[in-house]
């Protein structure tokens, strides 16, 4: 089997792309499911974090505002040189930093609504949602000063309003977990590296296959085009099953009793078996289209980057403007991403809604038939036959 | 002379037409996704979605009545509704929750609670409402019963939303989430200069290419010809993160580099080390180009990734396990001193981060300015 033996050498000699892929892929996924729960919930919860008060006003509303956030965060005491600050924020010791200036309660009595600087490390959902609090608790205090309360019953009475809350009970229906599966998280950036090694590796068999001189030189070989064909399918299919077993493998190795306790481990399985079959028939298309190696690398790091971006494995869908989420999806990621979020939460396979794992994972194949039978004719085009 | 060779190999630089795609097309069209996959924070109210959630009355009275009619008149934005009652009742409620349909249930007895299946963005959305709403209710009985005579005055205010709060850097600048993302991304760019640098080595040594033998043989030279090669790459990268900053900044209308004379020493540093880096993995090693262009590639995305490109938490989880990588690691020096500088207003760390750089920059020049000048072919 001349053809399949050299498809391996080209592989082989690539093993540098496959090698970059796996590195980057694993220094993604193994940290973020250990920030976990960090990643899964944006900190809307309870969770108390630690943020700094700078009290320069000492004041009774202003420590009324410190008491409230000593029960609901936790306050840490920092320097307050710039200095320090600086660096609490930078290590992350503190999340959030609010500074009272004097003056603070003269200005807020008189009714003017005088503004308080908040700094947050960059990016924090935390920020904003203390933020939140902090803006509502001010907001409470400020009606009972207008109607005509002390500043101390005041900052009692708006205390006991932001106690005042709804009781949330989460069900157990046996079905879907409250919180997500650590491999979850593991599983969505798969569809990055797969489309990263195998548009390039297949894409780059494809160029050199269809080189002219090449494929005139198998042509007249004793090889017919059948087998040609056939040895490079074979290829294809043992490259992408190695790459597949490896990743799956090191799954086990991280979540195993996660995995094996959830029981959703046959259709993580299936999903990532469709978009093996969606990469590798976009590595027929990329193969068949571009012009030398060049073009070739350049598409295939833009594609996977563009279908990471917007098919929701860098960032979450739900983060996504409406606009953008309306194109994603017309691209294959998303509805990986769609089934692998309902496997993240199933607590059993009941939680599965066949029909719309049938409809997600029908999708891609519709992709992977779409992007096959483009690679045909673009090559139909550039070659006669194939 | 040097002008000639300096020239031209600007001129072969802009032929190569991979080279200007990795250096400043593909930065470019990385921005651009990230401005559109995060939007811009300013609307992301419109970004939200109808929350689909049951509203299950248990017992009817006015209150349950007043929660309902402001419950189905909740908007994110105009024309967007924060919330569609699908079920009325527990019994039908419970089964879409079940099935997954709705996000959660609002209880309305007579004190009101919510149902959920999980947490995560929408319930607690469901959950704050219902918070406030009956933090209202508690507050206009409390006024009502200890200042009735300032009641309407007092539940104006109700109404009003005014600023509380402003969002300041440390230096008292105001602050964008988003920026770092942007910042890691320029970063990237700056190491992508490793292209350069990589051909740069290519088309010097004989051994590696024609264009090499053929330089060899000339009566140039060779440290003529190394300088003018390596400030011809510094340039082009210079001006192609040039071209890159005035895009996030001008069409992409991203606030970076607020300052710009510091801002453009951190670029221009960063093109250097990048433009090194390539030029010393071309000197040493020596094997195939292909191998080569895949570890350049690869430590250049590896190196972005750790610096929080993709995701950004990363950073904080290498600098508490292994912070070592982050003070070494040059995408992280980069994109830390875009970040003392407009972030926190660091001088410290902004020039410990340029000084690291520079100091890791002459070590790649010196290495692979010898490793390239001493070499000598009898025979190829």
């Amino acid at each position: 089997m001349p053809v399949f033996k050299t498809f391996l050498k080209i592989v082989m000699k690539n093993k540098g792309t496959i090698i970059m892929y796996l590195a980057i892929f694993l220094g993604i996924a193994i940290p973020i499911t250990k920030l976990i729960p960090g990643a899964s919930s944006p900190s809307y919860s309870d969770s108390a974090e630690p943020i700094a008060v700078i009290d320069n006003d000492n004041s009774i509303i202003s420590m009324g505002l410190q008491n409230y956030l000593k029960k609901t965060q936790r306050v840490k005491n920092i320097n307050t040189d710039a200095d320090s600050i600086q660096d609490a924020l930078y290590f992350r010791d503190i999340e959030f930093l609010v500074s009272i200036p004097s003056g603070y309660e003269k200005d807020f009595l008189e009714g003017t609504v005088p503004v308080l600087n908040t700094t947050s490390v960059p990016n924090s959902y935390s920020g904003i949602y203390i933020s939140m609090q902090i803006e509502q608790y001010l907001s409470f205090l400020r009606i009972y000063i207008a109607g005509g309360l002390s500043p101390q019953e005041a900052v009692q009475k708006a205390e006991e309003v932001m106690n005042t809350k709804a009781e949330v009970s989460l069900v157990n229906d046996g079905k879907t977990l409250s919180q997500s599966y650590k491999f979850m998280f593991y599983y969505q950036y798969i569809p990055y590296m797969l489309l990263g090694i195998l548009v390039q590796i297949i894409g780059l068999i494809f160029l050199s296959f269809n080189k002219e001189e090449v494929r005139k030189r198998t042509l007249c070989s004793s090889t017919t085009l059948r087998s040609r064909n056939i040895q490079l399918f074979l290829g294809c299919a043992v490259l992408g099953t190695a790459i597949l077993v490896i990743v799956l493998l090191i799954s086990f190795i991280l979540y195993g009793s996660e995995l094996s306790q959830s029981g959703v481990f046959p259709w993580l399985f299936l999903n990532s078996l469709t978009f093996l079959l969606v990469s590798i028939s976009l590595g027929f298309l990329v193969g068949s289209i571009v012009k030398n190696d060049n073009q070739l690398s350049a598409l295939a790091t833009s594609i996977a980057m563009i279908f990471s971006f917007l098919g929701g494995i860098f960032i979450s869908q739900e983060l996504m403007g409406s606009q953008v989420q309306k194109i994603s999806r017309f691209i294959p990621t998303y509805w990986y991403i769609a089934t692998n979020k309902i496997l993240g939460y199933a607590q059993s396979t009941e939680a599965l809604d066949s029909s719309s794992f049938l409809q997600n994972t029908g999708i891609q194949l519709a992709f992977a038939l779409a992007f096959f039978s483009l690679a045909l004719a673009a090559s139909r085009r550039k070659n006669g036959r194939m | 002379m040097f002008l000639h060779l300096f020239l031209y190999r600007l001129k072969s630089f802009f032929r190569t037409r991979s080279i200007i795609f990795w250096t400043m097309l593909f930065p470019i069209l990385l921005s651009t996704l990230f401005k559109f996959a995060f939007g811009s924070s300013s609307d992301i109210l419109e970004n939200y979605k109808t929350i689909p959630v049951g509203a299950a009355v248990v017992s009817e009275n006015a209150e349950t009545e007043s929660f309902l009619s402001i419950l189905k008149s909740a908007e994110f934005s105009k024309d967007n509704p924060m919330f569609s009652i699908k079920a009325g009742d527990l019994e039908s409620s419970k089964k879409l929750l079940a099935d997954g349909q709705i996000d959660g249930i609002i209880i309305l007895d007579s004190s009101f609670s919510v149902l959920f299946s999980k947490s995560n963005i929408n319930q607690s959305i469901i959950r704050q409402f219902v918070n406030r709403y009956i933090q209202t209710v508690k507050i206009v009985t409390d006024i009502a019963s200890v200042s009735p005579e300032n009641f309407s005055k007092t539940l104006s205010l109700l109404e009003e939303n005014p600023a509380y709060l402003q969002s300041v850097t440390v230096g008292g600048e105001k602050s964008d989430p988003m920026l770092q993302y942007f910042y890691a991304l320029i970063a990237m760019a700056c190491l992508y200069g490793s292209f350069l640098g990589l051909q740069n080595s290519h088309s010097i040594q004989a051994n590696l290419s024609a264009l090499g033998a053929r330089r060899h043989v000339t009566p140039t030279s060779r440290k003529l010809l190394i300088i003018a090669d390596t400030l011809a790459a510094y340039l082009i990268h210079f001006l192609s993160i040039i071209v890159l900053y005035l895009y996030i900044r001008f069409v992409l209308q991203m606030p970076v580099g607020p300052q710009p004379a510091p801002f453009l020493l951190i670029c221009l540093l960063g093109s250097v080390i990048g433009v090194s880096i390539g030029q010393c993995v071309g000197s040493l090693a020596r094997k195939s180009e292909n191998l080569k262009m895949a570890l350049t590639l690869g430590f250049s995305m590896l190196s972005s990734i750790f610096s929080g490109l993709m995701y950004a938490d990363i950073k904080y989880y290498i600098g508490k396990n292994a912070p070592i990588i982050n003070k070494i690691n040059p995408a992280t020096l980069i994109s830390d001193a875009f970040y003392s500088l407009s972030v926190y207003s660091d001088y410290d760390r902004f020039s410990s981060s340029l000084i690291t750089l520079a100091l890791m920059s002459a070590a790649l020049i010196i290495i692979s300015y010898f490793s390239i000048k001493r070499g000598k072919y009898a025979s190829i």
